[in-house]
């Protein structure tokens, strides 16, 4: 295999070109499809990333692409990095980057983006704003909930 | 902010730990529904990440608390058996009854009382109405040696019999039972040959599986044991002959059961003139490094002990005594979840 035919470029929504080695591009299981039906040559351009987030999700992709398959060691330093990959990640970029996760089908990226939400949102309050989500109970009905809520190991 | 499609909702929902989960089912009524789904509450229990909370259970009393070295049962909060639903349907447990075993799966209690009654509940919720495919096993001795065993199942509300189920030439120790990944497991001894191992039932083909060995332990140096489980991947069984006390702990369940001495703990000498250390039920704090143990009642004192084994790594651990109880107290981490109970309708 050339030196070119082992790189690939992604092109973002907002026509951000990013070149990376393909092992690194093809965790991305949406990627790996594309390229496997040859529909594509070697710009691949990925219509609801932007640049900014694909660029976080490259970063991913390279630090898993170098250190999976090695011993113990490195996956505990593999877990540390994905610690503070997200640890100072704003909700919108959390969003988004769930977002692109599903889309680009990494699933390990998902199961990261999904937790550190599900770490940092604790309160209804956070949720509701995060989600969007319209409360549509009644107000006798939610007061029958938090009758219900009423329970042993409340704080 | 754009809506997220409901199944990246999901997927961020399910890992929510159970008890905070409870609280957000007011924001709406798809995700009421959906922490109502077996399937939901299945794939939550496997990915949220584990919060198991201390509960140390006292009379008809269920105590929470967090570990530490300072163990002070007057400062715990207690919460009352109260509204326990499942096999008999009481409100409340009267003054004459006690709960005598507690045994946990799944985020349900499973709690025997005085005169043989049985009570499932989940703490977490005051309302039970819904269920999961949960089973309770029963088991007879006769002659030390069980005999017969049988399956309750909640969507018939009935106890059947397990014809085909080899009884087990050896004595289970009743008290010891611990759930893991949908097995039990019991300290067992064996009548014929003289040896000790681990008795483990898998409730989905409803038999007894393989006896794990508790080779680590001299098969004639006799002690007591106790057995307890961790983060809800490792077996652990605390260990106490003469003056020591050795916590074993195995992350490879299996017949080939490979344990690992955690740490040995040596009783001061002046401790054993008054108290017994006969351990029945443990916790412990792997980031703490603290244990909390619960002895048996003991007919000789009338003092039941639950004491504390701080910085276990540490050449001089440390100890703590608490106040007397008067009830053999039981003590094991507790993880909750959505689970619901069907509420059964005796007639």
């Amino acid at each position: 295999m050339s030196k070119s035919e082992k790189k690939i470029v992604l092109k973002s929504l907002d026509n951000e070109a990013f070149e990376v080695e393909k092992a690194v591009a093809l965790q991305s299981q949406t990627i790996w499809v594309m390229c496997e039906d040859k529909c594509v040559g070697n710009e691949i351009p990925l219509e609801n990333v932007t640049g900014q987030i694909l660029a976080k999700v490259i970063d991913y992709c390279k630090k898993h692409a170098v250190v999976d398959g090695d011993g113990d060691e490195s996956s505990e330093e593999l877990k540390n990095w994905d610690t503070e990959f997200t640890k100072n990640m704003d909700q919108s970029t959390l969003f988004n980057m769930i977002l692109a996760a599903n889309y680009l089908n990494i699933k390990s990226l998902l199961n990261l983006t999904c937790q550190a939400v599900a770490d940092k949102t604790k309160t209804i309050d956070e949720f509701h704003t995060f989600l969007n989500i319209e409360n549509n109970f009644t107000p006798e009905e939610e007061a029958q909930i938090c009758q219900e809520n009423l329970w042993a190991f409340d704080d | 902010m754009s809506d997220l499609p409901s199944e990246l909702v999901e997927e961020i929902l399910s890992r929510v730990p159970a008890t905070y989960l409870k609280r957000f089912r007011s924001i709406c009524k798809r995700w009421k529904d959906l922490f109502k789904d077996g399937r939901f509450i299945e794939k939550n229990f496997g990915k949220a990440p584990k919060q198991s909370v201390v509960l140390l259970v006292m009379l008809t009393k269920l105590i929470t608390f967090s570990v530490s070295n300072s163990l002070n049962v007057a400062d715990l909060s207690s919460i009352e058996f109260k509204v326990p639903l499942g096999l008999k349907n009481i409100t409340h447990l009267s003054d004459s009854e006690k709960v005598r075993e507690v045994f946990h799966c799944g985020g349900l209690l499973l709690c025997t009382i005085t005169q043989c009654e049985l009570v499932v509940w989940n703490p977490c919720y005051e309302n039970n109405n819904n269920c999961l495919s949960f089973k309770i096993l029963r088991y007879y001795h006769a002659n030390n040696n069980c005999v017969g065993y049988e399956i309750y199942d909640f969507s018939s509300d009935s106890w059947r019999v397990l014809v085909d189920v080899v009884a087990f030439n050896c004595l289970i120790s009743t008290k010891t039972g611990v759930s893991l990944k949908g097995n039990t497991y019991w300290l067992a001894f064996d009548e014929t040959d003289h040896y000790r191992f681990l008795a483990s039932f898998d409730f989905t083909r409803e038999r007894f599986i393989e006896r794990l060995s508790l080779s680590m332990i001299h098969q004639n140096s006799g002690g007591l044991m106790a057995l307890s489980v961790a983060r809800e991947k490792q077996l652990l069984v605390l260990h106490r002959i003469s003056s020591k006390m050795d916590l074993w702990v195995t992350n490879n369940i299996g017949t080939e059961a490979v344990w690992s001495k955690s740490f040995t703990f040596d009783i001061p000498v002046h401790h054993m003139r008054n108290l017994y250390y006969i351990p029945i039920s443990f916790v412990i704090d792997e980031e703490k490094k603290v244990v909390v143990c619960c002895d048996e009642s003991n007919e000789r004192s009338s003092k039941r002990m639950v004491y504390v084994i701080d910085n276990y790594h540490t050449e001089f651990p440390f100890y703590v005594e608490t106040t007397q109880v008067l009830w053999c107290p039981l003590v094991f981490s507790y993880v909750p979840s959505l689970v619901e109970i069907q509420q059964v309708r005796r007639k």
